[in-house]
């Protein structure tokens, strides 16, 4: 199955994009602030990954009404869904729910810098990315509180050809 | 499988229904007189598990919680010398103020209710405990009996027992 690295930092970017799995480690000691870089990394088996690309073009038509369209540049846009198998929260005995992958997925939202690695057979290297959507928005499956599913739309910030 | 599988097959009858408040922060289950204990029921008696999935891009369907949907029927239709419907009513309509679990006993599980109704055709136990539960009523008459059949209905998430050992799905 295929597996996602939603990994963020705040203040400042990561300092290399080279992928590393005990990345909040390597974060305390060796912040480009000297002190403790506040960011984070999970796991998560998704759902859905489609990957979509995004074509930006300018179209003109010339003087001799040929219609023209260039490329400018495009994108890799990521669309995500992660389901309630991973985000299931259990209930404590004092009927908090404790959930700490839907903390992190706030976290992330919330954070100043997102990254994204992908595992097919071995891991990519952290593609830094947008996030699209505005707010944070999880469903509920059976409208019951124990099955959150978050979807979530990544840009690259990189665009290229 | 052996040939002796036949023995490990467990006869476990539905055979008793318990409601007992308890306290949320604690998990302290509450005295007698917060319990209601059904010790007969009949054997129509019906539980269905049934898995609740979603769907997956590669694997078709995931399953993240289970549907539990038991009916039990009550034969003593002396409801109200009992005061069964009204301690019934007071767990559907009270449940905001007191929160109470259910344990269904199957076979010959032991509760600390005395009164306990011997099972003889019973070879195996087990007790399930449901939570967050949405109950009701009918009272039905079938020939000349009438009878209750009381709904008990609960959705449990996946990881929903696995925090602590008190907090098991099946004892």
């Amino acid at each position: 199955m295929m597996e996602i690295a939603l990994t963020y930092t705040n203040e400042h970017p990561l300092p290399t994009l080279t992928f590393a799995s005990d990345i909040e480690n390597i974060l305390d000691t060796g912040s480009p602030d000297g002190g403790i870089l506040d960011g984070g990394q999970n796991f998560y088996f998704p759902l859905y990954f489609y990957k979509i690309l995004n074509k930006t073009t300018n179209t003109a038509i010339t003087k001799r009404g040929r219609l023209v369209k260039h490329k400018i540049n495009q994108r890799k846009q990521y669309n995500i869904i992660i389901g309630a198998d991973t985000l299931s929260s259990y209930t404590t005995q004092n009927g908090v729910q404790n959930n700490f992958k839907l903390e992190h997925l706030i976290s992330f939202f919330n954070a100043d810098y997102h990254y994204l690695a992908v595992k097919n057979s071995t891991w990519s290297d952290y593609i830094p990315v947008v996030i699209s959507e505005d707010s944070f928005s999880p469903e509920y499956l059976k409208n019951n509180l124990r099955f959150p599913q978050v979807s979530i739309t990544l840009l690259e910030v990189e665009a290229y050809g | 499988m052996d040939n002796n599988f036949i023995n490990d097959i467990k006869l476990m009858p539905i055979k008793a229904l318990e409601i007992v408040g308890y306290d949320v922060s604690t998990n302290i289950e509450s005295l007698s007189n917060d319990r209601i204990f059904v010790a007969h029921v009949e054997e129509e008696s019906s539980i269905k598990i049934s898995p609740i999935t979603t769907e997956h891009m590669l694997k078709g369907e995931i399953t993240v919680g289970y549907d539990v949907s038991t009916n039990i029927v009550i034969p003593h239709n002396d409801y109200a010398n009992n005061n069964l419907l009204s301690l019934l009513d007071e767990v559907i309509y009270n449940a905001d103020n007191k929160t109470y679990k259910v344990y269904i006993h199957f076979g010959n599980t032991f509760t600390d209710v005395n009164n306990i109704i011997p099972q003889p055709n019973a070879n195996g136990s087990l007790k399930l405990y449901l939570k967050d539960f949405a109950m009701f009523y009918n009272i039905e008459t079938i020939k000349s009996r009438p009878r209750m059949f009381l709904s008990v209905n609960a959705i449990i998430g996946k990881y929903d027992y696995s925090n602590t050992s008190n907090d098991k799905l099946i004892n």
